[in-house]
């Protein structure tokens, strides 16, 4: 059974054209024709894709992206002519400009790495068809930077670890999985702190590997890391099992109750919350509603949503409501 | 064992240095206090922050400017762009500076090589023949034409022995 603990995998591809300069460096006519030819690459398949131009989007739309990983920080930075392309179930993002020419990926609910591959691979084969793209027989795929050249993969997996970080363990863990040429970071990556106990582990190597063997490395990382947070769990509830409860029912109190919820606090309680269902603290029959609610409670995103303009202070006024309308039906508690 | 200082040969040594003059390679293990008393004050690397502390090198490599002259007749990007920033002007600059990215890949990648995907016009013809057969051997088999299947079989082997 799925036990909620890997979120989604992700799998993303690095490419270029070669005799282009990279997109840091490259003019606005080149760059406009890039994205052009990649749009229209990707217009040959059966799969509808849709392309939004950085520069016909608004602050806004560019955060609510961001929050959704289908674009990067980089891509909003890097070059002002760079666009990204989606298809209809936004699970395939192609950003056109951002620090390689074309960054690619596949995102999939659950723990799904080698499936986001064959996606992403396959979206691949369509962008480099009739197209030169910059590769050398013994380097692989050229990249603006050397630490993606290679296979200019990486695979990721969004993981939901509070029994590992409320132990303090995970440092252990991230220590245990870099000797396997393994990242773990905080959700929004590189320089992050983590809210909501959720982490990303990826691998860190790119070159001397076959894609499938990236695959496998992260999955059996990922597979140490699930059941190391299982055994934290089950520790934390021997240990401390009064003042868990106690905690993830405070928790769970607050979001229904309180008035403001900053979105940190409240990505943080909600993790306590979920914590709380796996241990049978709490009932909920649909945990994934309950990360849905975290998309859309992101800034950017409720925002949107709302269709209001609203500062931050009534940013956390409206995700209070929101949260507690949603919580009071979707989460109850257990009668024991 | 460790490895002393070359230049007072008393202090063990914590820093690595590595030059590529016209080709010809010199190394050199210094502490801490020749380091700075040889002027070699901060790693062109240095810059780069975690990125590459990441691949947990223990040696913090230092390139001397003599080694850093060239630029990329491609997109006119220098060697001192590059040890500034760690990111590349264009594909072309790899090859011209192989001598700079080959040593900093085998560190940070442990890989000099690459395995994985190409893209298509890099098959060879046999490889290419060989994928149009796979393709053709899983359309039978879907078509449950195993006849045709077991026919196709037969041409990958001996596509494969001969290759």
């Amino acid at each position: 059974m799925d036990n909620g603990i890997v979120i989604s995998s992700r799998v993303r591809l690095a490419r270029n054209f070669a005799g282009y300069p990279f997109p840091a460096h490259l003019d606005s006519e080149k760059s406009l024709a890039l994205t052009q030819k990649v749009y229209e690459a990707l217009g040959k398949g059966e799969e509808k894709f849709s392309i939004v131009r950085i520069s016909d989007m608004g602050k806004q739309q560019g955060e609510a992206l961001k929050e959704l990983h289908l674009i990067s920080d980089d891509l909003l930075r890097i070059n002002k002519y760079s666009a990204v392309i989606v298809n209809k179930s936004n699970d395939v993002s192609v950003m056109v400009n951002e620090e390689d020419h074309v960054r690619a990926q596949c995102i999939l609910p659950g723990n799904l790495l080698a499936e986001a591959y064959e996606k992403i691979s396959d979206v691949d084969d369509m962008i480099s068809a009739g197209n030169n793209i910059a590769y050398s027989p013994s380097l692989g795929y050229l990249t603006a930077c050397p630490t993606n050249v290679g296979t200019g993969m990486r695979a990721s997996a969004m993981m939901f670890l509070p029994g590992l970080s409320l132990t303090k363990s995970l440092e252990k863990c991230i220590g245990a999985v870099a000797r396997f040429d393994m990242t773990v970071r905080g959700e929004y990556g590189e320089g992050t702190s983590s809210e909501g106990y959720l982490y990303q582990v990826s691998n860190a190597k790119t070159l001397g590997l076959t894609e499938k063997d990236i695959v496998s490395g992260v999955s059996v990382a990922v597979e140490q890391l699930e059941k190391n947070e299982i055994t934290a769990r089950q520790l934390l509830l021997e240990q401390k099992g009064t003042t868990l409860r106690d905690g993830i029912m405070r928790a769970y109190g607050v979001l229904t109750n309180a008035y403001t919820l900053t979105t940190k606090e409240f990505m943080d309680k909600l993790g306590l919350v979920k914590l709380g269902v796996w241990y049978g603290f709490l009932n909920c029959d649909d945990v994934s509603k309950l990360d849905e609610l975290a998309k859309d409670c992101r800034p950017a995103n409720m925002t949107l949503k709302s269709g209001k303009n609203m500062d931050s202070e009534e940013r956390d006024v409206y995700r209070a409501e929101k949260v507690a309308e949603t919580l009071s039906t979707l989460v109850r508690k257990t009668k024991n | 064992m460790e490895k002393m200082c070359d230049d007072c040969g008393k202090r063990p040594a914590v820093y690595y240095m590595k030059n590529v003059i016209n080709g010809v390679t010199s190394q050199r293990y210094l502490c801490a206090e020749c380091k700075a008393k040889l002027g070699f004050t901060s790693s062109p690397f240095a810059g780069l922050g975690n990125l590459f502390s990441s691949f947990g090198n223990p040696f913090a490599t230092m390139y001397g400017v003599n080694g850093a002259k060239k630029t990329c007749p491609t997109c006119g990007y220098t060697a001192e762009e590059y040890l500034g920033s760690g990111y590349l002007g264009c594909p072309d600059c790899y090859e011209t500076f192989a001598d700079l990215i080959t040593p900093s890949l085998a560190k940070m990648q442990r890989d000099v090589k690459h395995v994985g995907k190409s893209p298509a016009e890099f098959y060879s013809p046999e490889e290419k023949q060989y994928n149009e057969l796979l393709r053709k051997r899983e359309e039978a088999v879907a078509n449950e034409d195993y006849r045709l299947a077991g026919q196709i079989n037969e041409e990958m082997k001996k596509l494969k022995g001969g290759a």
